[in-house]
């Protein structure tokens, strides 16, 4: 008799605890419970006035607690006819055990089980420990989603700052560009109207004239469409040649670095390299380093002044290498020259926000990685940016 | 209820020809079973297959055993599912129940009937399958064929069941510290089959060898400890990766006892199957036995002699019966158990008065 009670014990107490999800917990309980000891029904109440059971496990037989007296002892056990109800009274509910026809009493079953109470009562509190855990969670991740949405909305606006900064720049750069054509446009008008007072206009003269207006006319064009393609957002990545970035970047800012006198070589070591990038973004980043060397040339006024634009392949990423002799940045600086908002041209609109901008391009959407050192009389950038691209979420 | 052996389906057909009756049909494993001909058939018959069949005082295995049913049978199709309270139960107060015997859903099954049917509902039956120990569609309807399904045939007879084993203690308690439904993966933190093989091979001075395991398997099954020092058997019969496939579930933290049994043991537990079964008050109309296989293997020949000491109880009682994987039996008083090993009497009777 001491090995079955021994067994029941053993059997009944490695059956609690076993999952912390409360009906789960529960319901290996009431099965093991009830198989062990032969109860035909076995049911737990989450409060001692519920009439509604959270877990119930074997027959469906009614029952309602308010029929019985209410006790303070552990555990009771009443007779109804043919059958034997058992509960067990835990902290705040009750678990109610129905037996049917059972040849030896059920009392002692009771003493053993009611043993139990207290690890029961753990492993409700544990269950509902973790429960409230997982509610504030849930909770932490909802403040946590909003947050990361807010930074996002952030960062947009700091694109969209960046970009209008860019615009204003850039409109500055296509009236340069567009003043030399104009001129050329309206010298041979006038050409042709002086042609036609003298009375020296033929054909053959007046198609040689409307052939140049043409040629100023597809410059003008093509300069707008390389402006207007560096405006369309980014959504896909796609496959560029390294070349190709650096002509999209050189055809916007080409003029205004000759018109203060910048020299901008470019060793192309990775011009046949294909790899996947958001190119207008890349361009931006391209313009942003660009422009800020103009600046400082114009700043320190540097007489011999060179950009040079360096590319080569490394470990399966395109190293990107801008450097320029415009004197360097000061070295308490240096470190704060990504941060936003932080601009060494206030006296000048900077915004502060380029190279911040620049950072945030490269690192999170480009998945690759900026640094700036200071050199011989000058600074360099440089870019590592993965061949085979990102996943843009 | 009548009942008749036949030696083949085609026999069969040609008994039942020009009856309208519903049929079970109880088929031995090795009888040449076409289903493709009862579903061409107008009969409207029900069944498993099972390892063998047993009828008067004789086990078979060919052939088949048809009975003339009053109810028709209801075929709970996956044995996974769980039963919904309206699949027609209701009133039912008993019944025969076959599942497949290979399944793995047996226990989560029984688990399910026991809280749909009525709670006077007493039932028994078995496992249906092949030796082979290969599960194969092996419950069928008029309509088809299936594995994982369970037949459930009701009565208007009340039914009295007994049910004994005869196995007795080797060597326990041990503890079932890891196991999942009814594959026994480590016995007191063990790999299951090394305690099994140092054990068993101890008793028997025999030696397991990759063939040999369930001809020895067969004389020591597990034994599931109880409070009311009743023992649930489950036979291992295979070894999978160090563990022991047993026919039924072994749940986690059972305590369990290794056992061995004695011919003249065996045949007296059938004896006292019949005897707790069978009421000489009542007038006891057919006797169905639900015996394990692995029994015949153990006793051999002298499972005759258990036939007999059931024959020697009930006397001129029509008996039938099968020869399962796995034996079930319920008065409504406790969780439908899922028995190995043992013998099952199911007595259909009608009150004298």
């Amino acid at each position: 008799m001491l090995l079955q009670q021994l067994t029941l014990s053993f059997e009944c107490l490695s059956s609690i605890g076993n999952s912390l999800e409360i009906e789960s917990m529960i319901s290996e309980v009431l099965i093991t419970f009830s198989r062990k000891t032969g109860a035909v029904s076995a049911s737990y109440y989450q409060n001692i006035t519920d009439t509604l059971p959270l877990v119930k496990i074997g027959k469906n037989i009614e029952f309602d607690i308010k029929n019985y007296a209410m006790f303070n002892e552990p555990y009771k056990v009443f007779k109804e006819k043919e059958k034997e109800i058992l509960i067990l009274l835990l902290k705040q509910g009750y678990i109610l055990l129905i037996y049917k026809d059972k040849e030896e009493s059920i009392d002692k079953l009771a003493a053993i089980l009611s043993n139990f109470q207290d690890k029961i009562n753990l492993s409700i509190s544990a269950c509902e420990g973790v429960q409230k855990l997982e509610q504030l969670n849930e909770k932490l991740e909802e403040r946590v989603e909003e947050s990361v949405k807010k930074i996002h909305e952030n960062e947009k606006m700091l694109i969209s700052q960046a970009k209008q900064a860019t615009m204003g720049e850039m409109i500055e750069m296509i009236a340069h560009q567009w003043r030399q054509p104009i001129t050329s446009i309206g010298m041979i008008a006038n050409n042709i109207l002086f042609d036609l007072v003298f009375d020296e206009l033929d054909n053959d003269k007046l198609k040689e004239e409307v052939d140049k207006i043409n040629g100023q006319v597809m410059y003008l064009s093509s300069t707008i469409d390389d402006f207007r393609d560096f405006f369309k957002e980014s959504k896909e990545q796609e496959e560029v040649l390294m070349q190709s970035v650096l002509k999209g970047a050189m055809s916007i800012v080409d003029k205004q670095l000759k018109k203060h006198n910048i020299e901008v070589q470019i060793i192309d070591k990775a011009e046949e390299v294909h790899f996947k990038t958001f190119k207008n973004e890349l361009i931006q980043v391209l313009l942003n380093i660009l422009g800020n060397a103009k600046d400082a040339f114009e700043e320190r006024a540097v007489e011999d002044r060179k950009i040079t634009i360096g590319t080569t392949v490394e470990n399966e990423c395109i190293k990107l290498l801008i450097s320029d002799n415009a004197g360097g940045i000061n070295s308490d600086i240096i470190s704060k020259v990504f941060d936003p908002y932080f601009s060494t041209k206030k006296q000048k609109n900077g915004t502060g926000l380029g190279l911040y901008m620049s950072m945030v391009i490269v690192t999170e959407h480009l998945h690759g990685s900026i640094k700036v050192e200071n050199i011989d009389n000058g600074v360099v950038f440089t870019i590592l940016l993965p061949i085979k691209g990102v996943n843009r979420e | 209820m009548k009942n008749y052996y036949c030696n083949s389906i085609e026999e069969f057909l040609e008994l039942s020809r020009g009856h309208e009756n519903i049929w079970l049909l109880l088929v031995a494993e090795e009888c040449s079973f076409d289903f493709s001909l009862l579903n061409a058939s107008d009969t409207q018959c029900y069944g498993a297959i099972f390892p063998e069949i047993i009828f008067a005082n004789k086990h078979y295995s060919k052939g088949l055993i048809a009975i003339e049913l009053e109810e028709k049978p209801l075929l709970i199709e996956d044995m996974n599912a769980n039963i919904a309270d309206d699949i027609g139960l209701d009133g039912i107060e008993s019944m025969l129940v076959f599942v497949d015997g290979l399944s793995t859903s047996i226990d989560s099954f029984l688990f399910s009937l026991f809280e749909v049917i009525d709670e006077d509902c007493v039932l028994f039956g078995g496992g249906a399958g092949k030796l082979t120990f290969e599960q194969e569609k092996v419950i069928f309807t008029p309509d088809a064929i299936y594995k994982d399904a369970s037949l459930i045939i009701p009565f208007k007879k009340e039914i009295k069941v007994g049910v004994n084993h005869g196995w007795e203690f080797l060597e326990g308690p041990l503890v079932a510290t890891s196991s999942e439904k009814n594959i026994l993966k480590k016995i007191d933190y063990e790999d299951a089959y090394t305690v099994y093989k140092r054990i068993v091979e101890q008793d028997s001075g025999l030696k397991f060898n990759k063939d040999n395991f369930f001809e020895l398997s067969k004389s020591y099954p597990l034994g599931i400890v109880s409070i009311d020092n009743e023992v649930v058997v489950r036979d291992p019969i295979l070894v999978q990766d160090n563990a022991l496939v047993l026919v039924g579930d072994m749940p986690d933290n059972s305590i369990i006892n290794i056992l061995k049994g004695s011919k003249p043991h065996l045949i007296e537990a059938a004896k006292k199957a019949a005897q707790q079964a069978y009421d000489t008050q009542l007038n006891n109309e057919m006797v169905f036995m639900v015996d394990c296989i692995s029994r015949v293997l153990f006793l051999e020949d002298s499972f005759k002699e258990e036939i007999g000491s059931v024959n020697e109880i009930i006397g001129n009682t029509p008996l039938v019966g099968v020869l399962t994987l796995g034996e079930i039996a319920n008065n409504s008083k406790s969780y439908i158990d899922f028995y190995n090993k043992t013998c099952v009497v199911g007595v259909l009777c009608s009150c004298n008065n």
